[in-house]
């Protein structure tokens, strides 16, 4: 077989073509799914530790206990209502060390109007994480009131950190 | 690559769809023969191994295995 | 049987020079032993940054692994597969894995022969999605020509086709000029891969441009 293109053309096209990604075929989809394809870290993006990540699940376990109490949702309605186990629901917001199944978080952030992404982020379920999510979550997980029902000011604190996530997650 | 040499005889009949095929697939008899050993090659292969051939109607998406080799 | 086809260049992106390399058609121990021990330890630290430690990272490692050896397997003795690789001082920088039991899909071709490229990739340390300082450029280029030229070799008059991976599609699409067929729902690309195919016009226009 003979090679139809110059060493010259070779040269003069790589030199130009755009630095893009290049790599094709199925046995690379495994990878695609697990996200190893995607750019390494940005700058703005940590890896989380474990520890770190304990404190992420702490934010996500409020989150989820106070929209929940915001709804007036007992545990077993909210499983109900968004088609998930009661004791998962109970792990997500006690448990630090309990990992969250993707597709519960899928159906939490469907029910509570969510980015799922962000929801991912907070399980530990990636490890690459925005530095300034990591910051604010961890704030929220501070000022949030386990006790029950909210009052207008952790009702504040709630909506404020919704809102960042909604607005995040349009932000490469 | 190091290559070898035979003499094939073909019927009138197995020639002139060796002629019709080669035309309709752009490409020179030897071409096609080479071809027709790979893709016969690989069917052989996926057979032995156990998995099954099929073909599907093109409209009511119905499969029937090819019997086979 | 590995035979070096011709010599290429791939640009050094922090020298910004070129650095001779050569294509190989056919791969030997060399090349699988490479990507064992220094293609796959990367991609394998990646997975277990990208998701949670413990089991879930071990079974996609173990996934992926699977994967690929079973799809390098298959191909062994098959007249059909061909394999191509680049090296650099004895370092495989690409590689390239093709069968030509394959039938275009394109209307104006459909049903023709095609090289079919089942797995094209750059060493992990070239790219952009691994590293921030990614090295070698122009694997991408070499394979491409490399696929092209044997579909002519085969009398298919350069028809190729492949599956691209997201980051992958502006390549195929913009600048090899391939078709863009859309995502592919067949089982064996679940909806995520796009299917790109390439006519002997678009061929001739890429060697020739």
């Amino acid at each position: 077989m003979k090679l139809l293109v110059s060493r010259e053309w070779l040269r003069n096209k790589i030199l130009t073509d755009p630095d893009t990604e290049i790599d094709a075929g199925s046995a690379l989809m495994v990878l695609e799914a697990l996200g190893v394809t995607v750019p390494v870290l940005a700058a703005n993006e940590v890896v989380l530790a474990d520890d770190r990540v304990v404190q992420m699940r702490i934010a996500l376990g409020a989150l989820i206990r106070q929209l929940r109490f915001q709804q007036k949702l007992s545990v077993a309605a909210l499983a109900r209502n968004a088609i998930v186990a009661e004791d998962e629901i109970r792990s997500i917001e006690h448990d630090p060390h309990y990992a969250p199944k993707p597709r519960t978080l899928h159906q939490l952030a469907g029910h509570f109007h969510l980015p799922v992404r962000q929801l991912m982020a907070m399980s530990g379920a990636t490890r690459a994480i925005d530095r300034a999510f990591y910051n604010e979550a961890v704030r929220f997980a501070a000022r949030a009131d386990d006790l029950g029902a909210l009052n207008s000011e952790d009702t504040n604190v709630l909506y404020a950190f919704v809102k960042y996530m909604n607005d995040r997650q349009d932000v490469k | 690559m190091d290559k070898r040499q035979m003499t094939l005889m073909l019927s009138e009949r197995e020639m002139t769809i060796l002629d019709e095929l080669a035309a309709e697939r752009g490409l020179s008899k030897t071409a096609l023969l080479r071809q027709a050993l790979r893709l016969y090659q690989s069917v052989t292969v996926r057979i032995s191994a156990g998995e099954k051939l099929f073909v599907e109607h093109p409209e009511t998406k119905e499969k029937a295995e090819l019997v086979v080799l | 049987m590995k035979e070096a086809i011709e010599t290429v260049d791939l640009l050094n992106r922090e020298t910004q020079q070129f650095e001779p390399a050569i294509l190989y058609r056919g791969i030997d121990k060399t090349n699988l032993d490479d990507f064992d021990r220094r293609w796959r330890p990367l991609i394998d630290v990646r997975i277990a940054q990208m998701t949670s430690p413990s089991e879930i990272a071990a079974a996609n490692i173990q996934d992926w692994h699977w994967d690929w050896r079973d799809k390098a397997k298959k191909r062994t003795g098959q007249l059909a597969s061909d394999s191509f690789a680049v090296e650099i001082d004895g370092i495989t920088q690409g590689l390239l894995f093709t069968t030509s039991a394959a039938f275009a899909r394109i209307d104006e071709q459909k049903g023709l022969d095609i090289v079919y490229l089942e797995y094209l990739a750059t060493a992990p340390w070239n790219r952009k999605g691994f590293t921030t300082r990614p090295i070698y450029k122009g694997v991408g280029r070499v394979l491409v020509a490399a696929a092209i030229s044997l579909s002519h070799d085969l009398g298919f008059q350069g028809r190729i086709g492949l599956h691209s991976i997201p980051q992958s599609e502006s390549w195929y699409r913009d600048t090899c000029g391939m078709n863009d067929l859309g995502v592919d729902m067949n089982a064996d690309h679940r909806g995520v891969l796009r299917y790109f195919e390439m006519t002997s016009d678009g061929a001739n226009a890429f060697i020739s441009s």
